[in-house]
């Protein structure tokens, strides 16, 4: 537990300090994206908590990044206003949708996930007056100064995501400590039994999914400024899978898979530069290698080595016996 | 609306509904049986129209053969995909609804790269048109008409009235009990995903002169299976067709008063169909 906490406190102590020594516009990119894919990712985790499969999380996304185009190009909102609003018009619409939808058991959450996604992305398409169509939202303006720090290069917006999604990790590790997370992963463990213990699952099914949801968006927004730019192309329903998938191959057991996988998964692709086009098969190789290999995700590869490498002899007979 | 035009519609829709439910019939057999949400079956689709093309243009065989050709193949990639990916995840959901989506993005990642991003195109079977009612009917539109009725009533049959037939609907009800009768869960796994995937490949051999052959067929196809099976209740195959000619239809109409927002109305109707029939028209729980 405590050595848990001194590298927890060593890697934040590394990530604050990281600028100071590598100023790299092309690594400093690597991390804002693994930043925003985390904050999202991390969203996806909590409503899979709760025993729900998502499909749809980049519908949110693309929600998040419209909304906070919108009020700050049309509505003449600060962008510090508007990232907060965008992640609750986003978890709004995860309550219209949710709730309808969380009633229904088994799979149909995940198809109707899959086909609330594919509406946002064709509205945005065939709005093209004020949505911008297939062209998306060009010149979405830079956040303005805060405490007098311009955002030009990469450094302030690298320290914005970072604080993003710090805040997201306390949160998510706060939910899992209180009385919350339990119900969560009670309802995970079977909602018939939770629900005979007088739990109101359906309510704490629609909170994670609104709770996840507020973070796709509020990662939406900060995508939308640091690019400068919303496009339907980026909230495709293939975006959605990646968002499902960053929390598999980084491990949906851990708060610490999320940002793993969004790490590991960014980075890849880097390797790879200027063929795009084999991102989906490489992305989809690690998927299944993942899957057959470790099937708990990244997070748990060091476990796995200490254990072949044979320091964990003393464990095996309390693994056996189930203690 | 005219009523040659009116005819002209219908016409369209049930062509675009028998096809949508070709696609979500074999689609909803494997969700009934397996449980499993195949995402790869769009991906079957796909190659089917690309195996058609393939057989036409590069062996210089008939159409019909082509046809023939392309459901074997696809069977057997269905096999294939099930020994290598689905079995290890058989009896778990979450995991293996995540395999289906690995295995879906790999094909559709891989198909551009084998196959280029062009579009391709499979000439005309049946060119020419027929006068019907003062419509201008395509013979092509026909001939895809009969070819998925006559496949659509050969699966009802074959579930009905043949032995696997039965071990599969045995399975779907309750597999650890059909296990104890002597049916093979295995190999009645197997059968049902050589069958679906023939299906998809089918409606993809018979789609290919009449639309353009690209790699990035396949997820339009399964977004299209996902919605008729929620329409129509999922594992329901008489729910398939139903939801399927019913989705059909309405894009057609659409298609005329509506232009490019006509894609937005089938998911309107999943929602609808969720919040008030959330077992689908068809299903039952």
């Amino acid at each position: 537990m405590t050595k848990n906490r001194i590298t927890i406190f060593l890697i934040l102590l590394i990530l604050v300090a990281f600028p100071l020594f590598v100023q790299d516009p092309f690594i400093l990119n690597i991390l804002i994206t693994t930043g925003i894919w985390a904050t999202a990712v991390w969203g996806v985790r909590l409503i899979m908590s709760t025993g729900q499969l998502t499909l749809g999380h980049a519908a949110y996304m693309a929600i998040g990044a419209y909304a906070s185009s919108l009020l700050v190009m049309k509505a003449g909102f600060s962008f510090w206003l508007a990232l907060p609003v965008s992640g609750l018009i986003a978890a709004l619409v995860a309550l219209l949708i949710g709730y309808p939808t969380l009633r229904i058991k088994g799979v149909y959450f995940a198809i109707t996930s899959f086909a609330f996604a594919e509406i946002i992305r064709l509205i945005i398409m065939i709005w093209p007056g004020f949505l911008g169509g297939s062209g998306g939202i060009p010149g979405v303006p830079s956040p303005s100064p805060i405490f007098s720090i311009p955002f030009t290069g990469r450094v302030p917006f690298y320290y914005l995501i970072l604080s993003i999604s710090v805040v997201t990790y306390l949160v998510m590790v706060g939910i899992e400590r209180s009385r919350i997370g339990k119900v969560f992963s009670a309802i995970h463990e079977g909602d018939d039994l939770a629900q005979s213990v007088g739990i109101n699952i359906m309510k704490y099914k629609v909170i994670a999914f609104c709770l996840g949801c507020f973070f796709a968006g509020v990662s939406g927004s900060f995508y939308a400024h640091y690019f400068n730019f919303a496009s339907p192309e980026f909230f495709t329903i293939w975006q959605s899978v990646y968002c499902l998938l960053f929390v598999i191959v980084g491990g949906a057991g851990s708060v610490y898979g999320p940002p793993l996988g969004s790490f590991f998964m960014t980075l890849v692709p880097e390797f790879l530069r200027g063929t795009k086009e084999y991102e989906p098969v490489v992305y989809a190789v690690i998927l299944i290698l993942v899957m057959f290999l470790l099937p708990g995700g990244l997070i748990t590869l060091p476990d796995r080595l200490r254990r072949k490498k044979g320091y964990g002899k003393v464990d095996t007979k309390a693994i056996e016996s189930g203690t | 609306m005219t009523f040659p035009f009116f005819i002209q519609v219908l016409v369209n829709g049930l062509m675009l509904g028998l096809t949508y439910a070709l696609i979500a019939s074999g689609f909803s057999l494997i969700y009934g049986i397996m449980r499993l949400l195949n995402f790869a079956h769009g991906e079957f689709y796909m190659l089917g129209a690309f195996a058609t093309y393939l057989i036409c243009d590069r062996l210089g065989l008939n159409y019909f053969s082509a046809l023939f050709l392309s459901m074997v193949v696809i069977a057997l990639l269905g096999v294939v995909t099930y020994y290598l990916f689905f079995r290890p995840f058989r009896d778990q959901h979450d995991p293996s609804l995540v395999i289906a989506l690995g295995v879906a993005m790999l094909i559709g990642g891989l198909a551009p790269l084998i196959f280029g991003e062009k579009d391709q195109s499979v000439s005309p079977v049946f060119p020419g048109v027929v006068q019907f009612f003062g419509a201008t009917l395509s013979l092509e539109r026909i001939f895809v008409i009969v070819m998925a009725i006559i496949l659509m009533l050969a699966l009802t049959w074959f579930i009905k009235f043949t032995r696997t037939g039965q071990a599969m609907r045995a399975v779907a009800q309750d597999p650890e009990a059909a296990a104890l009768q002597g049916i093979g869960v295995d190999s009645t796994f197997v059968r049902c995903m050589a069958i679906s995937s023939a299906l998809a490949g089918a409606a993809g051999s018979l789609l290919a002169p009449l639309f353009v052959v690209n790699p990035y067929l396949g997820t339009h196809a399964v977004v299209k299976a996902l919605v008729v099976v929620v329409i129509g209740g999922l594992g329901s195959i008489p729910g398939a067709v139903a939801g399927g000619l019913l989705l059909g239809l309405v894009e057609s109409i659409g298609n005329t008063f509506l232009g490019g927002a006509t894609e937005i109305l089938g998911f309107v109707i999943v929602m609808l169909v969720l919040i008030f029939r959330p077992q689908g028209l068809l299903g039952h729980d």
